[in-house]
């Protein structure tokens, strides 16, 4: 009996990497594999045709220096201006949809229209809007406003704040819809002893919902800070291609062109490790942030 | 003990197991016989579009003309197939998927792409076609303009490596609008900038915008430049630009560029040029609002459907001492990469889109003056015998954004886009796309 005991112990120490090696395969082809091949290639000169020659820290020492990638990066960090807005925005949003306010139906369906859109479709609708003789300026003429028409896409000033309020118009839709299942998990007693303890609604929304929706406040801040650093390539070619010039390059969308423009993959990828590190860092200070206000 | 209902549902379930098994493999059986006896698969051939005909899209003339080609050649090749897939016509999102395409060994039979550096940026992938070439005889002979689908730029004749083989010839001209002239009391098209400029202050008094400009990419920058540096500079110089040895910051690209821009400080073109796309700008020339047009031999066509008797067309004005020649180029390439499995069909392809009866349509549905020299020398429309006297002149230099690394290329419209945005200087878009230059194409 203690043989077969054993035997049994035995046998169950390879059963539990039995059932993790289909969740290591998966993570290791399509997680581990392009991230290590990407730490390879940036420290390459390759154009994707020839084999990659190695030339160490040479694509980290040119990366440090190009006002190209500052500029990306620059941009980024302006596109993230509306990461507070759509997280802050929807939730109060959120908040009054949850509540029922009057006409809280059409709002659910109006705000959650635009991330039914493809974001080819948004930027595409954004680029046309904004042209000089296009349905923004147009109105703004009509409605005797026409000292506020612009060329809106014609500089980086006036196309990346464009740029953010398209994002922010695609987004916040989807994001009501999360903070509303999360609101959905709350116990409504949990409100109800609130308001008859006297509490206004927006005490009841920063006071009870907001302290037990940190984890569903994590997901909204990671996902739009994703978006802000790494989603933004189809929103910077539809709406302005990158123009002016470079002026509105957005980080990924420099990794595109420099990569598949101009044959500098290994580049590329050097480019592709730093803004991987950034989002690193951006994603764990979040959560250290928000899960140490739980605790 | 065993209860008969039970026993009559297992029986039930068993027979509706069994009928379904029968009637899958006698499915199965049926599909095999029948594609056993079917005779035997067709050949395809697939054609990728980039260059010229990326803009073939639906109801073009560009259509029209493959589409044609395409049906001739399945009739005269019986069991052969032409798919034919059109590559984006963005410059940068073509490369991208050309790239990927010889990255994955994942290429077409036959490859139509800008002339020049377009083509020669992957001629390490595409097979030299040299031997098919003398294989025919008067093949070589028959064409002109060569050279943009050689490796340095230079057929030598025919003894350099080619690796493309040419449609027709392109450069740009001054598509004008004869009744706008009129209105503003124009007599005669510009030759020089000093009379364009004077042009645009009458139209501009009129209330015409003067040239249709769409810069989002960079590209009308680049094509005035182009034809601009042709009063400056000669072919030589062109190909000592092309191997690094003319800077692109040289005096000459400079004045030309410089002279480029003061067309805009003279309100020569529409107040939102630098954000309209290119494929935009010949819609305001088409609906009679603006005067003129500085655009490719291949939108003739387009433009006379528009405007009829009211079209004028001339060299473009130039701002340089020399107004004897003018920047061109092969319209667009024929290539076989070097991974295609249908390397003599592909060439069959080719020998047919250059032969008389293509070719004679190339003018007529495309624009350009057709690289067949017996096609150009039958031409009787008066703009097209005027494109292809200009476009066939020994002397012309060649066209600034297909001499140059097709990625140092793709990197000066974004500079040229910002110089004329008024962001920066053209002196220092040249100087930028220089510096990059080292980097992109060492």
């Amino acid at each position: 009996m203690l043989a077969q005991h054993r035997q049994t112990r035995h046998a169950e120490r390879f059963i539990g990497p039995l059932f993790a090696l289909p969740a290591v395969a998966l993570v290791g082809t399509f997680i581990a594999y392009p991230l290590g091949s990407l730490v390879y290639h940036s420290f390459t000169r390759w154009d994707g045709l020839r084999s990659p020659v190695w030339i160490g820290l040479h694509n980290y020492r040119t990366l440090f220096s190009d006002p190209l990638f500052g500029t990306a990066l620059r941009n980024n960090l302006l596109f993230a201006i509306s990461v507070p807005i759509v997280v802050c925005g929807s939730l109060v949003l959120a908040y009054l949809i949850h509540e029922e306010v009057f006409g809280w139906r059409v709002f659910r369906s109006l705000f959650f229209l635009p991330a039914v859109f493809s974001i080819v479709v948004v930027g595409i609708l954004t680029n046309v809007t904004l042209q000089d003789n296009g349905p923004l300026n147009t109105v703004l003429r009509w409605v005797g406003l026409g000292f506020l028409t612009s060329n809106w896409l014609a500089s980086a000033s006036g196309a990346i704040p464009m740029i953010t309020v398209a994002v922010i118009w695609a987004n916040f839709g989807y994001t009501v819809l999360i903070y509303l299942a999360g609101m959905s998990t709350i116990d409504p007693q949990l409100a109800e002893a609130a308001r008859v303890d006297g509490a206004g609604p927006w005490r009841i929304l920063f006071r009870v919902y907001v302290p037990n929706m940190r984890r569903v406040l994590e997901l909204a801040l990671v996902i739009n800070t994703i978006v802000a650093f790494a989603s933004m390539l189809t929103y910077v070619y539809t709406i302005t291609a990158g123009g002016p010039g470079f002026s509105t390059f957005s980080t990924e969308y420099l990794i595109y062109s420099t990569a598949f423009t101009f044959d500098q993959l290994g580049y590329a990828s050097a480019m592709g490790v730093i803004l991987t590190l950034i989002l690193l860092a951006f994603g764990i200070l979040q959560i250290r942030v928000l899960t140490r206000g739980a605790e | 003990m065993h209860l008969p209902m039970h026993n009559t549902t297992r029986r039930r379930a068993s027979a509706v197991i069994a009928t379904a098994i029968v009637c899958v493999a006698a499915g199965l059986a049926l599909v095999s016989a029948s594609s056993s006896s079917a005779s035997p698969r067709a050949t395809t051939l697939n054609v990728w579009l980039a260059g010229l005909l990326s803009y073939a899209t639906p109801g073009s003339h560009y259509e029209q003309w493959y589409k044609e080609q395409v049906t001739a050649f399945e009739a005269a090749n019986a069991g052969v197939t032409v798919n034919i897939q059109l590559l984006p016509s963005d410059n940068a999102l073509a490369a991208a998927k050309l790239h990927a395409a010889f990255t994955s060994g994942n290429v077409p039979d036959v490859l139509m792409t800008f002339a020049g550096a377009y083509t020669t940026a992957y001629a390490s992938e595409l097979q030299p076609l040299n031997s098919y070439i003398n294989a025919t005889p008067g093949f070589y002979q028959s064409l002109s303009n060569w050279d943009g689908g050689c490796v340095g730029l230079n057929c030598q004749g025919g003894k350099g490596v080619v690796v493309g083989v040419p449609l027709g010839s392109a450069g740009n001209f001054l598509y004008y609008n004869k009744a706008l002239f009129a209105k503003a009391g124009i007599k005669s098209p510009p030759t020089t900038y000093k009379q364009l400029i004077a042009d645009c202050g009458l139209l501009n008094q009129h209330g015409i915008i003067p040239i249709s400009y769409g810069d989002q990419e960079g590209y009308s920058s680049v094509n005035w430049l182009s034809q601009n540096m042709a009063s400056y500079l000669n072919a030589d110089q062109v190909r000592q630009l092309a191997v690094g040895k003319l800077k692109l910051t040289a005096p000459p690209i400079v004045a030309s560029l410089n002279a480029v821009l003061s067309l805009r400080d003279s309100k020569c073109m529409q107040p939102d040029a630098s954000t309209t796309k290119q494929a935009d700008e010949i819609s305001g020339f088409q609906a009679g609002k603006t005067a003129m047009l500085g655009l490719y031999t291949s939108v003739l066509p387009i433009v006379k459907k528009s405007l009829g008797s009211k079209l004028g067309m001339v060299k473009e004005p130039v701002s340089g001492p020399i107004n004897t020649r003018i920047a061109s180029a092969s319209a667009s390439e024929w290539s076989i990469p070097k991974g295609s499995s249908q390397k003599d069909l592909a060439w069959q392809w080719i020998k047919y889109v250059s032969g008389a009866k293509a070719q004679a349509t190339v003018a007529p549905l495309i624009g350009d003056p057709p690289a067949l020299r017996s096609a150009a020398a039958a031409l009787q429309d008066p703009f097209l015998r005027l494109q292809t006297k200009w476009t066939t002149n020994p002397t012309n230099i060649g066209i600034i954004d297909v001499n140059i690394p097709n990625g140092v290329a793709l990197y000066l419209y974004k500079e040229l886009n910002l110089a004329f945005s008024g962001k920066i200087t053209g002196t220092q878009a040249l100087a930028a796309s220089q510096a990059a230059w080292k980097r992109i194409s060492p």
